[in-house]
């Protein structure tokens, strides 16, 4: 009986001890940080006295119905990254992946190349993009000899700019997407997609009725993810302009705030508002997919 | 896939075809910037580089390539104290996050106590929860608690309850060999480190690639905590560049930029068929 309790109390304390770290940093990093952020949402400044209150969501919504108010085009910059990913970036390094895994020519080679902007640093290949597209840049120098004109002022531009840096995310963000489709795909058995051939099964059919089902959870887990991250992931705006030309999101916006030391009351109270509405969203989104894949039977 | 000569229609061959060209161009505009930065970095300093960026560098100054660790300066730092910089905290905080995921996921995964449930339904619920605003909190208790500008910053690592992919690994492993060694009177310590620890070691490999490249690349919170006495590469080149206007050694920024994405690509060549092909499979199926 003794021995017994000895050995509960020993694999008792070596759970405990196993857990601490992750309780711990959970505890500090991540239940405490988000008291505190909304507890920071609700308190303001007076003349050196701090209160609790509504102030900062009835500025942010007074802010937002502004005529000249820049949190219109922040969200709206926001919201655009965000789709640019569901719309064009899925799709896009799904149909990638499904020649790399029907083994197009070279594709050892491509599925390689292709993974490499996911691990260059940021801060190098956004500025080796500015130079890229800029005056006397390589594009500026090929239109200039050949079409005789430069090229626009593309992150100088309120027009151009947000796109533009939208357009940089999208670009180099196949790859890591392929990485993840890829694995899902070649778990694929091979004999599935062999006696479908030999039925007479053509190849977009194949994608659309035999892999894409397959492949459904890692789908559904990516855009899952994708609309956690709808408010908080759009793009490196901080390499490209800093938010000038129409470029600010809600998420470069808050860091900025940050990077200020400032405002950062009234930036909490904006996150809170966003994850208020983000939720939800996902909420839905998480249902629709559920919804999807019982349709598709994965 | 062995014998693998696929059979394709005409119409397929020329789909394949376009795609073909298609993945070449893409391929081409991947890799030339780098192109464009080498020859860039051969270049002359000064004020001639913005007017004429493109034509080949003539003559080839390698000295740039020396320069770089005299002439690359952020805040008092210069190139080699930079890259230790992002040593330390690419490495130190990741084995941070490792060891604390590690220890709880192996727990959670072959335990039965209470509050497991808790920590696993926890997990899962925080993952679906759109959470924008914390940076203000994080950065007042960062304040708070003296770790900014100091290397405390690994221990911000830290925040991660457990790692679903080394839950599904840890699953995957028997737990006879557990058994047999708890028979033999191993205790759990040493079941842990001695027997399940060196199975998971391909998943726990490749989570330690993935998140030191992800920590040397990082530079959004190099540049908020760590900028003044610690800039990391990643953080150094974006001040470098933020100055370039005034200082004009373009060549010396593009010197030491290439030399900062090398180590993260010589880890992906060196591992890319473990990352690609082995574990990601079984990740993200469990």
């Amino acid at each position: 009986m003794s021995k017994n309790n000895s050995r509960k109390i020993k694999q008792s304390v070596f759970i405990i001890l196993m857990l601490t770290p992750a309780i711990v940093g959970f505890f500090v990093f991540y239940i405490y940080v988000n008291f505190k952020s909304v507890v920071m949402a609700f308190s303001f400044e007076k003349g050196g006295e701090t209160f609790y209150g509504l102030d900062n969501f009835i500025r942010f919504f007074k802010e937002f119905t502004l005529p000249d108010t820049m949190f219109k085009d922040t969200i709206l910059n926001t919201l655009k990254s965000f789709l640019s990913t569901i719309v064009i970036v899925y799709p896009v390094s799904l149909i990638m992946c499904y020649f790399i895994y029907k083994k197009i020519v070279g594709y050892r080679f491509f599925r390689c190349l292709f993974y490499i902007p996911a691990i260059i640093m940021p801060t190098v290949s956004a500025v080796l993009f500015k130079y890229i597209i800029s005056m006397e840049g390589p594009i500026d120098v090929f239109l200039m000899r050949f079409f005789g004109r430069n090229v626009p002022d593309f992150l100088q531009d309120g027009s151009l700019a947000m796109g533009t840096i939208i357009f940089y995310s999208v670009y180099f963000s196949f790859g890591g997407n392929i990485l993840y489709f890829g694995g899902a795909m070649n778990g694929i058995s091979q004999e599935v997609i062999e006696s479908a051939t030999l039925d007479g099964c053509g190849w977009v059919r194949e994608l659309i009725s035999i892999v894409i089902p397959m492949i459904w959870p890692t789908f559904s887990t990516l855009l899952l993810t994708a609309s956690v991250g709808i408010f908080t992931a759009s793009g490196p705006v901080l390499l490209f302009t800093q938010g000038g030309f129409n470029t600010y999101t809600i998420s470069y916006w808050i860091y900025e705030q940050m990077l200020e030391n400032n405002n950062l009351e009234f930036a909490s109270a904006v996150g809170l508002s966003c994850s208020v509405i983000g939720f939800p969203i996902v909420m839905l989104i998480k249902w629709g997919l559920n919804k999807i894949g019982d349709k598709v039977g994965a | 896939m062995k014998g693998s000569k696929i059979k394709r229609s005409i119409s397929q061959r020329v789909v394949f075809a376009v795609v073909f060209v298609l993945f070449c161009i893409y391929a081409i505009t991947l890799i030339y910037p780098y192109i464009f930065a080498f020859n860039a970095a051969l270049k002359e300093s000064g004020r001639v580089f913005t007017r004429d960026m493109v034509s080949l560098a003539k003559p080839a100054r390698w000295k740039n390539f020396v320069d770089v660790f005299g002439e690359f300066v952020v805040s008092d730092s210069g190139y080699f104290k930079m890259t230790w910089n992002s040593v330390w905290y690419s490495f130190g905080g990741t084995m941070v996050k490792l060891i604390t995921v590690t220890l709880s996921s192996y727990v959670v995964c072959k335990y039965r106590f209470k509050g497991r449930n808790l920590i696993y339904n926890t997990l899962i619920f925080t993952m679906v929860l759109p959470i924008v605003g914390s940076g203000p909190a994080m950065y007042k208790l960062l304040s708070d608690i003296n770790f900014i500008e100091s290397p405390m910053m690994i221990f911000t690592f830290a925040g991660g309850l457990m790692d679903l992919m080394l839950f599904a690994y840890f699953k995957s492993i028997p737990w006879e060999y557990a058994e047999a060694a708890f028979i033999d009177g191993a205790g759990h310590f040493k079941v842990f480190y001695k027997i399940m620890l060196p199975q998971a070691m391909p998943a726990i490999s490749v989570i330690f690639i993935m998140t030191v490249v992800s920590c040397w690349n990082d530079y959004s919170a190099p540049i908020l905590y760590m900028n003044e006495k610690y800039p990391t590469l990643a953080s150094g080149l974006y001040s470098f560049h933020e100055r370039i206007r005034y200082s004009h050694k373009h060549p010396i920024f593009f010197a030491g930029a290439l030399f900062a994405i090398l180590p993260p690509l010589a880890i992906f060549i060196a591992f890319q068929n473990s990352i690609m092909d082995k574990v990601f499979l079984g990740g993200l199926k469990g």
